[in-house]
């Protein structure tokens, strides 16, 4: 499919999903064995819970069941003492340095969540949703999102904004100038490919690849960017769910929503 | 064995059956409190089969009654089921398609194949 005219050293990036299919082998590709690789390390980075998150979590009355979709490396596995606190996520990597703190956790898919309906008090979901490559999926997550939640429950999920720059207030990611740049790619409309983005820098396009750098490689982790308001549109799709409260909070959108009866 | 006891009521209502290679025991702070709690969140029934199936050397009355849930050897006994007895190899296993989902290192894989999901 390269013409002539392209760059010799230009790789063939990824293009954005139009089946299940490419849906599942983008995410394997870039998100589920990044996260297996870079594990340790993306663990060593992520340490600070963000409060607003802790905020909801100490919302909610002693000995309440919560499930972290997405819990990662179980940073808020243990917030509280007095909650009943189970993870799943797709990574082993990460997953197995949630054993080593001694949580309770299973390897799942956000879309297949093998738990019983009407069973949690709560659930988080943060930084999670943004790695799902098509908006039937994410559809089909939040669906089991709401599924699980006993009818009362709430949920609050957080996702990366394509908008860093909210009310002239600059996100921190793109306030901490990074002084190593990545070649910037410009969306090839002929072959929908997915762009590179530059790290530190303003989203481009709402489908991106963005960088971690090891010592002996630049592995690549899709995203979805969401613009604002895009979680409650999904959210408009599903019946039985109640919007509590959304905000945006330091470069991602945010939003507390109730399972009703 | 928590984790295990959420995930068994998955089904079709048929609690998951499970199967344990290598069991580890480790020591948790007993909270009376929290015991009785999670009791009210799980399936009983499910979680006393569960022993059975493992074959551990605990014996669970085989209904609950308002008292016994006061008992501080019951509730000790479930303190050791729930928060001390970790399958660190084993399998959950569909009742009804014999499916087997591996534990390994302590966590459950769940993952669907793609001609498992409708």
């Amino acid at each position: 499919m390269s013409s002539s005219s392209s760059p010799p050293h230009q790789s063939i990036l990824p293009t954005i999903p139009k089946s299940d299919l490419d849906a599942c082998q983008l995410e394997q590709e870039h998100v589920h064995k990044v996260y297996n690789n870079i594990a340790h390390n993306f663990s060593d980075t992520r340490h600070k819970p963000w409060p607003r998150v802790v905020e909801f979590l100490r919302s909610f009355p002693s000995h309440s069941l919560i499930l972290d979709v997405g819990c990662g490396n179980g940073k808020y596995m243990n917030i509280r003492n007095d909650l009943m606190m189970i993870g799943c996520d797709r990574s082993e990597g990460l997953l197995s340095i949630c054993r080593d703190r001694q949580y309770q956790v299973f390897l799942s898919d956000c879309m297949n969540i093998p738990v019983p309906t009407n069973m949690f008090d709560g659930v988080i979901c943060i930084a999670v949703l943004h790695h799902i490559s098509t908006e039937n999926r994410r559809l089909m997550a939040l669906k089991e999102i709401v599924r699980l939640l006993k009818p009362g429950g709430q949920a609050l999920i957080t996702v990366w904004a394509k908008e860093q720059e909210v009310e002239n207030k600059k996100s921190t990611y793109i306030t901490n100038k990074n002084t190593k740049t990545c070649p910037v790619h410009t969306k090839n409309e002929q072959t929908n490919e997915i762009i590179i983005h530059t790290p530190r820098t303003e989203f481009q396009q709402p489908d991106c690849l963005v960088p971690w750098t090891k010592p002996t490689e630049k592995l690549l982790r899709y995203y979805h960017v969401f613009v604002k308001d895009e979680l409650e549109h999904i959210l408009s799709h599903i019946s039985q769910v109640k919007i509590i409260n959304s905000y945006n909070d330091d470069g991602n959108w945010c939003i507390i929503f109730m399972k009703m009866a | 064995m928590l984790t295990s006891n959420i995930l068994k009521g998955v089904k079709k209502g048929f609690p998951l059956k499970i199967n344990a290679v290598k069991i580890e025991n480790v020591s948790v702070d007993y909270n009376p409190d929290f015991i009785t709690r999670i009791l009210q969140r799980i399936e009983y029934d499910a979680l006393r089969g569960a022993v059975i199936d493992l074959g551990l050397n605990e014996s669970l009355p085989e209904t609950i009654s308002e008292t016994i849930q006061q008992d501080e050897t019951f509730l000790k006994t479930m303190h050791k089921i729930l928060l001390e007895y970790e399958i660190e190899e084993g399998e959950l296993i569909c009742p009804e398609t014999g499916r087997k989902f591996p534990i390994s290192k302590g966590i459950p894989n769940m993952l669907l194949q793609e001609t498992e999901i409708s």
